[in-house]
């Protein structure tokens, strides 16, 4: 059996090794023979260290070689990329003309010429940028919106470039022009690193600044930056309102003086003013206004009671104005409560405000209920309608007894005490 | 009776037919129900962001940020570097395959037609540009208040460049060029709008340091792997208290030195497994503690090679040898086990080119310690000797060729040091080599080659400490000839026990056995 195993693998082994050695002497090496080689003294003819974009460049040697198959390959990298450029015969010997994707950009450029991976000669030159034709000049504004005063600025940078777009030599003069108002400024440049940059600073005066620049004869489009007033600073706020009395229904309008930037110029519309109120209790009401032409105006509802408000406005962040106090009078000093026979109905009012006329509907008027122990049962909360205010104390819900009740209205408190006694009317 | 049997094999046909056609239908409906929900995943809604997969990580530094626009925010700095380097990585690849797929994303308007025209040329002309760049140092010029447009210096940018012209290679170069580029923000992208090329700055040559190559030259020791857990040391089989008794053993044998492997791809690739090295930086200091001497192997199981891959190795070796460069037990970088034996599947040149490469980006990190490579032979050893600090060589073949190959090579080594850096025989027995190796075998191996090392002050690693219970097909591939041979190398059995060759290679004579 293992006899029979031996021999299986010998035969495998056998038959394993045939094939390695076909495998391997079939990946044997073969020589090239190659005709006749180019011979190593091929060399160009001296060449310019320097091209203008889109001049002809073309390598010359004197060397004969007869078969365009023998002839060496000019290996060519520039900014972007490499190529093969592949020679010609001529009458006077062998010439290899760059193409234009090569002249027509500038920047250094390496060449080497290979022949069978050896290098037999190898240089660099420079393309320069060719500004003989009318040229490129491309712009970028910005920011384009700035505010006034001597901290902003919005940043011209230029890219003046030669009709082939390669940017042109650093030291190229650029002329900046812009105008502010009346003002025009001319400001003279020089590029660097590529590109001729100024910033151009905003004015004191809110308004839009336009731009141009000029380089070799060609113009850039205009273009333009907004300078928007600077922040507000501190103001004046005051109001107006038809009464003083606290009858929860006029409207009181607050309104701040015109709103300047530290330059005087009036604050963009749009610019968000809060007026912040603080009453006697120290609760806060707020309302918000946006400007126009400076101008905020914020309008609030007239307390329900006798008040004093200490008011403020705010433009968040930036400034804020004076702080003013507004009163509210009282409307009503009293009001009648008739209260029924049998106790359980109430009758708050005919209120009169401060002409004797009807208090306006929808102010508030509060019952409380408490047991005879002075405890809270039950508040009720209602507006007044055509004056008045009707409560009614449910039999199913307050069985015979004695009670307190408590009625307020503008601040002003009334207390009885009641005995429902059952007796109907 | 036949008749019964006959009905109930027309039964049997009618039932499982019909289970057969109800089978079919539900595949048949579940798969165009399983069609209708591929696609749109609900997930693709949320529009996470996709993971960028490391295919091109040049060694990027940024030298000057001062710029009189604005100053440079950190957010857009990592922006600017990233699309600018894709730009490049996009351009490496469109001249790769003379395709425009990419090139816009990265190159204004203006700017990708000139990459077009290059394309479009290269396409008439059958060339092709396998190209890549190793590092770029950048500095800004410049950075506008819109934040929308940068002027970026890109100095000394070390590329590496293969032409082919009818895929035949015209050029290979490696080549230092500097650019200086406009960026502008279009889309979200940084675009090149302006590229020029322009003149190097002239960088101070780095002062070359003396290396000791004492420690190589008296080098003595073997190869190792832990018994248990040979060509997969690290992760969760990583056993430092195993590798330190080990070491103990290798010190009570007279060796000084060891050879270790670092796999490439279970490392990591470019995004290092910090745990494993964590373990890598262990096993020096172990060995540092026992007094020995280590050769680490890099790019253990790597076999890819491209240019187009380069960066990613070149990242992974930065990190180890910056990691491991101050560490006193380390002796050499061995950059990679028997290249040579890639030469047939990868092209030599493709390999050669790798290595000239790696020896660059090694050196430039770490100038204190010797670089070589581990060839299988004494013949493929005589490559890039130039470029090497010493010699390695592997020798399997017979001893009594050994002095006049190892001759051989000291004349073509420019007197650089020359390591025998894997030898060995197996003493397997069995089927496969007819049950003709034997322990005496191996012994009389040692007891033959030996001298000859000590005699000609060479130094010495042989292969290897333990035989192999397990060993990986990768290893040796799964002819079982092959791999067979290679679980009994060791000088000590699977048990631990010790073989007869141990008393030829062990300098200090068995104390306990005679």
């Amino acid at each position: 059996m293992v006899i029979l195993e031996i021999l299986n693998n010998m035969k495998n082994i056998l038959v394993l090794l045939f094939v390695f050695g076909i495998l391997s002497c079939s990946s044997e090496k073969e020589t090239e023979v190659k005709p006749d080689k180019v011979s190593n003294d091929f060399k160009f003819n001296d060449l310019k260290k320097e091209f203008l974009a889109d001049e002809t460049i073309v390598f010359i040697s004197e060397s004969k070689i007869n078969s365009i198959d023998l002839l060496p390959k000019l290996v060519v990298t520039n900014s972007f990329g490499t190529i093969i450029v592949g020679g010609e015969i001529a009458n006077a010997g062998v010439q290899y003309s760059l193409p234009k994707i090569i002249t027509r950009k500038i920047g250094l450029v390496d060449w080497k010429l290979v022949d069978e991976s050896i290098v037999l000669q190898s240089g660099t030159f420079e393309i320069l940028p060719n500004i003989s034709k009318k040229n490129g000049l491309e712009s970028y504004f910005g920011p384009r919106s700035i505010s006034a005063g001597d901290i902003d600025f919005s940043m011209l940078v230029v890219i003046p470039s030669d009709v082939y777009d390669n940017p042109v030599l650093d030291g190229t003069t650029v002329e900046l022009r812009y105008q502010f108002e009346n003002d025009v400024t001319d400001v003279p440049l020089e590029t660097d690193d590529l590109i001729a940059w100024y910033n151009v600073g905003a004015p004191h005066k809110s308004g839009r600044i336009l731009v141009t620049a000029l380089c070799n004869g060609v113009k850039s489009k205009e273009l333009t930056s907004i300078v928007f007033p600077a922040n507000a600073t501190t103001f004046k706020i005051d109001y107006t309102r038809d009464h003083a009395y606290a009858d929860g229904n006029q409207i009181i309008r607050f309104n701040t003086s015109i709103i300047k930037d530290e330059f005087g110029n009036v604050i963009s519309d749009g610019t968000l003013v809060s007026f912040t109120a603080v009453n006697t209790k120290g609760i806060q009401l707020q309302a918000v206004g946006l400007s126009i032409g400076g101008v905020a105006i914020a309008k609030m509802l007239h307390p329900d009671k006798k008040d004093t408000w200490k008011v403020k406005a705010y433009v968040t962040g930036a400034a804020k104005s004076n702080a003013i106090n507004v009163s509210f009078k009282t409307a009503f000093d009293d009001y009648p409560v008739n209260i029924s026979k049998d106790n359980r109905r109430i009758i708050v009012g005919p209120i009169t405000s401060f002409m004797n006329q009807l208090a306006p509907d929808g102010l508030l008027v509060r019952l409380a209920i408490n047991d005879s122990d002075k405890q809270r049962i039950e508040t009720k909360v209602s507006t007044l309608q055509n004056g008045k205010v009707m409560y009614y104390l449910d039999p199913d819900f307050y069985p015979d007894g004695n009670y307190e009740i408590e009625i307020k209205s503008a601040g002003i408190v009334k207390t009885y005490n009641l005995n429902l006694d059952g007796s109907t009317d | 009776m036949a008749a019964r049997i006959n009905r109930n094999i027309y039964r049997g046909i009618l039932i499982l037919s019909f289970l057969a056609v109800n089978g079919l239908i539900l595949f048949g409906i579940s798969s165009v129900l399983s069609y209708l929900n591929t696609g749109a995943d609900r997930t693709s809604m949320l529009h996470l962001e996709v993971e960028r997969e490391d295919v091109y990580l040049p060694n990027v530094t940024w030298e000057d940020l001062q710029n009189p626009g604005r100053p440079l925010e950190k957010q857009t700095q990592g922006e600017i570097e990233r699309d600018y380097l894709s730009s490049w990585y996009v351009k490496n690849i469109a001249y790769k395959t003379n395709d425009y797929y990419g090139v816009k994303d990265y190159y204004t308007d203006s700017a990708r037609v000139k990459v077009y025209k290059t394309i479009d040329y290269n396409l008439a002309h059958n060339i092709n540009l396998n190209t890549t760049t190793l590092s770029h140092n950048l500095s800004l010029d410049f950075y506008s208040a819109d934040g929308k447009l940068a002027v970026v210096e890109d100095k000394n940018v070390v590329s590496f460049k293969e032409v082919f012209e009818a895929d035949k290679m015209v050029l290979q170069e490696r080549d230092t060029s500097s650019y200086k580029a406009i960026l502008l923000l279009e889309d979200g992208f940084w675009r090149i709008r302006h590229l020029k090329k322009i003149i190097n700055d002239t960088v101070a040559a780095q002062e070359k340091v003396a290396i000791d190559y004492s420690n190589i030259k008296n080098a003595k020791g073997l190869n190792y792997y832990p018994k248990d857990s040979p060509w997969n040391m690290f992760g969760k089989k990583f056993n430092p208290f195993t590798i330190h008794l080990d070491f103990e053993l290798i010190k009570k044998m007279g060796m000084n030195t060891i050879r270790i492997f670092v796999p490439y791809e279970a490392f990591g690739k470019a995004s290092i497994d910090y745990e494993k090295l964590d373990q890598l930086k262990r096993i020096l200091d172990i060995a540092n503690k026992n007094g020995l001497k280590v050769v680490v192997t890099l790019f253990d199981f790597y076999g890819n090679y491209d240019v187009s891959d380069w960066t990613i190795t070149n990242k992974h070796a930065t990190i180890i040898v910056n990691a491991l460069k101050n560490n006193k037990a380390l002796l050499a970088w061995d950059i990679k086990n028997e290249p040579d034996l890639d030469f047939k599947s990868r092209s030599s040149t493709t390999v050669v080119n790798w290595l000239k490469q790696m020896i660059v980006t090694i050196k430039n990190e770490d100038v204190n310690h010797p670089v070589t490579i581990g060839w299988s032979s004494p013949e493929a050893a005589t490559l890039l000797v130039n470029e090497l600090d010493f010699v390695s060589f592997h020798y399997y073949k017979k001893i009594s060729d050994f002095e006049k190959d190892y001759n051989k090579l000291t004349v073509k080594s420019q007197g650089k040091p020359i390591m025998l850096q894997e030898y060995g025989l197996s003493s397997y027995s069995g089927l496969w080599n007819f049950y003709k190796g034997s322990e005496v075998d191996q012994a009389d191996y040692y007891k033959e080659i030996q001298p000859i090392l000590l005699k000609n002050n060479i130094p010495f690693l042989a292969w290897t400490l333990y035989d192999f219970k397990e060993v990986p097909s990768e290893v040796a591939g799964s002819l079982p000839w092959r791999k067979n041979k290679q679980h009994n190398f060791g000088f000590f059995d699977i048990n631990g026990k010790e073989k007869s060759s141990y008393n030829y290679f062990s300098l200090q004579k068995n104390k306990k056995g005679e």
